[in-house]
């Protein structure tokens, strides 16, 4: 009687312990990676015909990005084991310079009023990603960069 | 030189900056860790994992609905 009690109990285990993924690998394509490139791929045609500061443009990323937050912090999603070898924080140093520098360079131009003459980066990389096939390949790379925060 | 082209400048400079230390994180035997080995270590922390997912929804909404 026990032992059935352990033994359901190690299945329960089992079934709510998250457990390491698949790495997605491009070369080996399964059908629930492709379903989710087509309808990814979808989205971001879709997505890009939206005009920026409007609300579809906003609701494009908005649903998915909530969608997308939703999974990664349940529970029950599989994740990649943490990696082997800690990070000395000392190591981090070129990283953290570089992002304060940014973080100031960024402030300085939003403090001057984001103009012309001192235009943040969103500002500066605007009229890059205007056109609609542009800001389709952003919605690519931004969910790309969102599914592979999950995956990790 | 404008204001406008120091300020690009600025962007360049630290762009290439990154570059080169994931050229140096990628040299073999090299302590600095990689973008990738940094960012996978901080989003194995829970509110790492947490910013780091709100950093990158800010980012899409930042640059594809509001810039």
């Amino acid at each position: 009687m026990g032992r059935r009690a352990d033994t359901a109990a190690d299945s329960e285990a089992v079934l709510l312990t998250p457990t390491a993924p698949d790495p997605l690998r491009l070369t080996h394509p399964t059908s629930t990676m492709i379903t989710w490139g087509a309808v990814g791929l979808g989205y971001s045609l879709i997505g890009g015909t939206f005009r920026r500061l409007t609300i579809p443009a906003e609701i494009a990323t908005l649903l998915p990005g909530a969608a997308i937050v939703w999974y990664a912090l349940r529970p029950a999603t599989d994740r990649f084991p943490a990696p082997d070898a800690a990070i000395n924080r000392r190591t981090t140093l070129p990283w953290a310079v570089l992002a304060v520098a940014f973080g100031i360079w960024e402030l300085y131009a939003a403090a001057r009023g984001s103009t012309h003459a001192h235009p943040t980066l969103s500002i500066l990389l605007g009229p890059l990603i205007d056109p609609p096939p542009a800001r389709a390949a952003g919605y690519v790379a931004w969910l790309l960069a969102g599914v592979w925060v999950v995956r990790r | 030189m404008s204001p406008r082209a120091i300020t690009v400048t600025g962007y360049v400079v630290i762009g290439a900056a990154a570059l080169l230390v994931e050229v140096v994180a990628r040299r073999p035997g090299s302590r600095v860790p990689t973008f990738s080995q940094l960012l996978s270590h901080v989003i194995h922390e829970k509110w790492g994992r947490v910013g780091m997912l709100l950093a990158w929804w800010w980012l899409g909404f930042h640059f594809l609905s509001r810039s």
